[in-house]
């Protein structure tokens, strides 16, 4: 017994017919070219355990974990098979039957749920690269380039002061901030362009410091424990507020926070306090274009040359949302804008699959660059902070001269003037 | 078979550790395609070159070692099905395209190239290979020649082997011998090339095709036109032909999967309809429009509901996704589908369409139908669930029957998709002894020891 032989969960493994059109998207199968790592072959191989045919081998395991969640199998199934979510239940089917190896476990299970301890590694992880960053051997490790990961010397939530950025004044709609891990440590400069923005356009804006990891590492490797956990927390902590929107610059954080409501669509208590937060989130592009309807005529940026755009798998294909950051980039910059042929296809960062799999994910990414010099572009404008420091990184170690920037940069005029 | 250990590791050795595989794991993605059936493998080797195929048959034929060579797994005849154990050469990893030669419209490529790679090599350039199976964008130009894949285009421009110009191709003894080839002899007598195509991998290992491409027309149109029945579409598919215009595609879906298919894309497809004609012409732009009015006006004498012509490129490409995953838009009712490919003569698409029907309700199984009728090709799709046995059997029985009355009115059991296994048993009822004989002497002419795709089409084991 597991929960992949729970009734609705075997009933999901069986519906996929074999028709085999998963490998035309598969990001990885296209490096790997062997059924076993297209949605088809990992579905059958799901199945094999349920069924008790096969073990939950070490190669079973890499298998299971060597997949973007990217949902462009899901997207593209014709039956509507939802592959990554079958793929996550197996995650959730091997941490539950195996638990999960410490090199996971260290960061997704116990670091970055924890405010402190996740402020410490980043911190400590900053004066190692003080160390390591002038040695030429460790410029870039398993494909990622370190150096043009920055770690700041005062992450954003320690450092925020509301009178710094004008704010602390009423407005119109009350806008509480999600700011994401990743954004907080690696790029507050973004996180205070989106205060600024949002000040700028009527809105008071309430960053609530002790806001929590979203919950997406650990949902991601299937430790349902942990992202249940900080799910709650930030369900009380922000449902406390009274704010009208929950507005996050991050794709994935901001997939996750609209998830919160489907954790616990079993759980009588939470659901509804779940379904009021999940119901109030919006990526930043949606809440520029649906809501604020800002007028994109006013913005007069000095960004020379071509911009063009990368979709984030979790906005693109996680809350299907790709015209409001075009709508954003051509309408602010109009012709300077292009698109990059397979602007929605994966970077190739995808969490930790980076370092996991260095191979397949340098492959990955060097595609996404070559997309990027085949648009012509001299920036590129990302919805992820993840996206958008292994995109950098990666156009670095080709030494390639584009820059590669968050869209609330593009319409910060303090930080647009940075980036020229 | 089994397979002893030292075989193996003579076969690992040929194409390197790295290209084979004997993990469970493995063989057990492996063991099957987009049937129902399933095989046994005992080893999968990727290779990379055709020396290293030559090797491995060489080796497989001194050995008598099965050789079932496989591309996507897309088939829908059971062709890759390794039911007897032995070897699956997965030719994915051949996925080169190796010399385009525009004067001549002739394109060099691997095995393993995808069709849609293919074709979106060409587009910029202004060509295309006309062939466009629904599977377009995972399938493999090996698999497309082994199976002769048609597609909807095929009405006008015909199948896979109308642009075979040559093929490089190892033999079962290992030896490699190139037919035809970029300017070949025309025609050639005793023509190898295009008793190759449509070979499902019994005769040999193609490792280089050389393919003819097509310009793209200058204009085209597509349309799409719905009906209250399938048997007012299929006459109105009659009447089209009748006056004279051949178009690229004039394809059918009746009612169980137009909703199929809105439920996958949402373009808004009429779900109360009976049937609906996808039509598409292509040419000169003025000859084009006569041909939409003359279109629109067979349409409505047979009682069409309504008839629309696609306004913009995004609008196309919305329709023909609709088509082309409506059969693996099918799971959204019930988890399994048997997939027939008969064919029948034109004039009699409206009865071979009734007797369906009729099936559907004797045997209680929902089966949609989707067909190129252009040319009289359907592919009913019966749908179950194949843990159910009763259901199974009940299929089986329907399938059966679904041929014989292909054959009865005159048809043929396969269309484009190929014989493989599972229309096996229903190759006797189509050809006469003598003929089948003449398959199975043919087969042993090329691979006598019968280690290619052995007993695949014919049983000669």
């Amino acid at each position: 017994m597991s929960i992949l032989t729970a009734p609705e969960n075997y009933e999901l493994i069986n519906t996929c017919n074999k028709c085999g059109f998963c490998q035309a998207n598969c990001s990885v199968y296209k490096e790997v070219l062997n059924e076993a790592y297209a949605t088809r072959g990992r579905l059958r191989l799901i199945k094999a355990v349920a069924d008790g045919q096969l073990e939950r081998t070490p190669l079973y395991e890499k298998i299971i974990n060597s997949c973007l969640m990217c949902e462009e199998c899901s997207k593209n199934c014709p039956s509507g098979v939802q592959g990554h979510l079958l793929i996550q239940l197996a995650r959730q089917d091997l941490v539950m039957k195996k638990g999960l190896s410490l090199i996971k476990k260290i960061p997704i299970g116990t670091v970055l749920p924890n405010n402190r301890l996740r402020k410490l590694s980043f911190n400590s992880a900053r004066l190692l690269k003080k160390i390591i960053d002038p040695l030429p051997s460790l410029q870039s490790y398993r494909g990622i380039d370190l150096k043009s990961i920055p770690i700041a010397d005062e992450d954003f939530l320690s450092g925020y002061q509301p009178e710094e950025v004008g704010l602390g004044k009423k407005g119109s709609l009350k806008i509480g901030f999600f700011v994401g891990c990743l954004m907080n440590h690696t790029m507050p400069q973004v996180a205070k362009s989106i205060v600024r923005l949002l000040a700028a356009h009527d809105c008071e804006v309430v960053v609530p410091a002790e806001q929590r990891c979203c919950g997406t590492p650990a949902y991601t490797y299937g430790h349902s424990a942990i992202s249940e956990e900080v799910a709650l927390s930030n369900i009380n902590l922000f449902n406390s507020l009274g704010v009208d929107k929950i507005v996050t610059g991050c794709a994935s954080c901001g997939k996750m926070l609209k998830y919160y409501s489907r954790i616990f669509e079993k759980n009588a208590e939470i659901e509804e306090a779940a379904n009021d937060f999940a119901g109030r989130v919006l990526d930043l592009s949606q809440l520029l274009i649906d809501v604020l309807k800002i007028d994109l005529q006013k913005f007069a940026l000095p960004l020379k040359g071509k911009i063009t755009y990368h979709d984030p798998c979790h906005l693109v294909r996680g809350q299907d949302i790709s015209s409001q950051p075009r709508q954003i980039i051509s309408g602010v910059f109009g012709e300077q804008f292009v698109e990059m042929p397979t602007a929605n296809k994966c970077c190739g960062a995808a969490g930790m699959f980076q370092g996991f799999y260095p191979e397949e994910a340098t492959a990955i990414t060097n595609k996404k660059v070559a997309s990027i010099q085949k648009s012509g572009a001299d920036y590129v404008v990302t919805g992820c902070p993840a996206c958008l420091l292994r995109i950098q990184g990666s156009l670095r170690l080709n030494n390639m001269p584009q820059k590669v920037v968050h869209l609330a940069q593009l319409l910060d005029p303090d930080s647009a003037a940075n980036i020229v | 078979m089994t397979l002893a250990a030292h075989q193996l590791s003579k076969l690992v050795s040929i194409v390197g550790a790295g290209n084979a595989t004997l993990t469970k794991e493995e063989l057990l993605v492996y063991e099957y395609d987009a049937t129902l059936l399933k095989g046994d493998p005992e080893i999968i080797l990727f290779p990379k070159t055709t020396e290293q195929i030559s090797k491995i048959m060489a080796f497989a034929c001194q050995e008598g070692i099965p050789v079932n060579t496989r591309g996507a797994g897309t088939n829908l005849s059971g062709g890759t099905i390794p039911d007897q154990g032995g070897i699956v050469l997965a030719l994915t990893k051949m996925n080169k395209i190796l010399e385009l030669d525009l004067a001549n419209h002739v394109v060099v490529v691997e095995p393993g190239v995808i069709n849609q790679d293919l074709q979106e090599y060409l587009a910029p350039l202004g060509y295309y290979f006309p062939p466009d199976p629904a599977s377009m964008k995972a399938c493999t130009l090996g698999g497309n020649v082994a199976e002769c894949s048609g597609g909807p285009r095929c009405l006008k421009y015909g199948v896979t082997r109308d642009y075979v110009l040559g093929l490089e191709v190892v033999l079962s003894s290992g030896e490699v011998v190139i037919l035809g080839g970029k300017n070949p002899v025309n025609p050639e007598p005793l023509d190898l090339v295009r008793l190759m195509v449509g070979s499902e991998g019994t005769l040999g290992i193609f490792t280089k095709l050389f393919l003819r491409i097509k310009r793209f027309s200058h204009a085209k149109e597509t349309m799409l036109c719905t009906f209250d029945s399938v048997k007012e579409a299929s006459q109105a598919v009659s009447s089209i032909i009748s006056q004279g215009i051949v178009p690229t595609t004039l394809e059918m879906m009746d009612n169980l999967l137009i909703n199929c298919a809105e439920d996958f894309t949402h373009i808004g497809l009429d779900r109360t309809a009976g049937a609906l004609l996808l039509i598409e012409v292509d040419g000169h732009q003025e000859e084009l429009a006569d041909q939409v009015a003359v279109i629109q006006r067979v349409c409505r004498q047979n009682n069409s509901r309504e008839f629309k012509v696609a306004q913009s490129t995004a609008e196309t490409d919305r329709l023909w996704v609709a088509r082309r995953t409506v059969i693996g838009a099918v799971a959204r009712k019930r988890p399994s589908y048997s997939l027939q490919d008969v064919t029948v003569p034109r004039s009699k698409l409206p009865e071979i369409v009734e007797k369906i029907v009729n099936l559907s309700m004797e045997y209680d199984l929902p089966i949609g139908v989707l067909a190129h009728a252009g040319d009289g090709n359907l592919h009913p799709l019966v749908l179950f669930d194949e843990r159910i046995e009763a259901e199974v059997e009940k299929v089986h029985l329907v399938e059966e029957k679904i041929c014989e009355s292909a054959l009865m009115l005159g048809g043929t059991i396969s269309g484009e998709h190929g014989i493989g296994l599972l229309k096996r048993p229903f190759l006797a009822n189509e050809f006469s002894p003598e003929a089948i004989f003449l398959k199975k002497q043919l087969k042993l002419a090329f691979d006598p020891k019968n280690i290619l795709n052995p007993d695949k089409i014919v049983e000669v084991g």
